[in-house]
């Protein structure tokens, strides 16, 4: 023990180095991890955002008007559409889910989800038939045309079929046959039959809404 | 000794106190003592050294290796950030639906970092090919990106970034023009 005191100091500087450089190297790694758990991936964020952004646009094709997407349509969108829409998309991976339904996908992104709150309009045909005692028919709001359908009952001529008071078909032969009525989709729509005992089918197209998700996912290039 | 009131010097020595701490051990050999000399001054020196070649060590290998990489890989990470920040100016710059206009024009600023890893960079507008470049003087930092622009679109012009910066978008009949424009207007 005595013989060994002349370098004690020694010693204890060496462990003092030893120290310092482990936590040199601890403090280095720390950054590391630090610098490694901070990329983002912004160009991976800006292609899904934008091919976010260009889906529910007006003039994107599933999109029936801004923010409100196509139901039918969403289904048969490819990838090829998403490139010609979005071009910061081309040649990453890429998935474009609608409330967890998959309508895109092309290999397995790993970068940031982007998600936009939509509505998805899925359209359901009505079709309605008014016998000889209808005298009003009624057309809920949001409908921009019908298709109607006019048989004329026994005896009698069916001139003109008039919505909300306006005059919008009339054949003063009588009607008989089908024809298309625009009307506004702003309210409701009352149609008058044109005789008593006229038959009278319409047909229309409701699209009733629903909010849902749109998740698009991008990769690295 | 000023507490003692040099009391201690009037008890005698114990036999046991006669070996002090600082006094020399009993030599065991011949020559010992005199080897013993050289210690101290050869410990001090392999001290410095050790902790002079400790400071060199963590010098070296901080400064010539892991700070530039460091700063490189902020500077890339930063680069994309820029990109990504650029391409989306120019995209809202340009009206997504672009046939509902017959002319239209708008300006806008950008503000982007003034430097990317300690040195000024560029971006720049590549026509052909409708991406916006990164230019930067250190060969890990860049990159490009490519905004989402209407089909048709002109992409022209370039911004460095120790200017003020701006975007027009200039939609006429021909289509649509973007233009990377410099100075505050």
């Amino acid at each position: 023990m005595t013989g060994s005191r002349g370098q004690s100091n020694l010693l204890s500087v060496a462990v003092a180095v030893v120290l310092l450089v482990a936590s040199t190297g601890l403090a280095v790694a720390v950054a590391d991890d630090a610098l490694a758990r901070a990329d983002r991936e912004p160009l991976a964020r800006h292609a899904a955002a934008a091919t976010a952004d260009r889906l529910v646009a007006a003039g994107s094709p599933v999109a029936r008007r801004a923010n409100t997407l196509r139901g039918p349509r969403t289904a048969n969108l490819t990838a090829a559409d998403v490139d010609a829409l979005a071009p910061p998309a081309r040649d990453r991976a890429l998935v474009v889910r609608l409330d967890g339904r998959t309508l895109v996908e092309r290999g397995q992104p790993t970068g940031p989800t982007v998600r936009r709150s939509v509505r998805v309009a899925r359209p359901t045909r009505v079709v309605e038939t008014y016998g000889a005692n209808a005298t009003r028919i009624v057309v809920p709001p949001g409908v921009d045309r019908v298709r109607v359908r006019v048989r004329p009952g026994p005896n009698a001529t069916a001139r003109t079929l008039r919505a909300d008071g306006r005059v919008v078909l009339h054949d003063p032969g009588g009607l008989d046959g089908t024809a298309t009525v625009r009307l506004s989709a702003r309210d409701r729509t009352v149609l008058r039959p044109p005789a008593a005992n006229a038959t009278v089918r319409v047909a229309y197209d409701r699209r009733p809404t629903e909010a849902a998700t749109l998740e698009v996912r991008a990769g690295a290039r | 000794m000023s507490r003692d009131h040099g009391r201690s010097a009037l008890r005698p020595r114990a036999p046991s106190d006669a070996r002090d701490r600082r006094s020399p051990p009993p030599a065991r050999g011949p020559g010992h003592s005199r080897a013993r000399a050289a210690t101290p001054a050869v410990g001090k020196a392999l001290e410095v050294a050790l902790l002079v070649l400790l400071v060199a060590l963590l010098t070296t290998t901080l400064f010539g290796g892991v700070l530039p990489t460091y700063r490189t890989a902020a500077g890339a990470e930063l680069a994309d950030r820029t990109l990504a920040r650029s391409a989306t100016a120019v995209e809202r710059a340009v009206p997504v639906d672009g046939d509902a206009y017959t002319t239209f024009e708008h300006t806008r600023r950008v503000d982007l970092p003034g430097e990317i890893r300690g040195d000024r960079y560029a971006v720049r507008a590549d026509d052909t090919t409708g991406r916006l470049r990164l230019v930067h003087p250190r060969a890990g930092v860049g990159g490009v990106v490519r905004p989402a622009l209407p089909n048709g679109t002109t992409l022209a012009g370039s911004w460095r970034s120790d200017r003020a910066t701006r975007v027009r978008a200039n939609v006429t009949d021909g289509g649509v023009r973007v233009e990377l424009l410099e100075g505050s207007g």
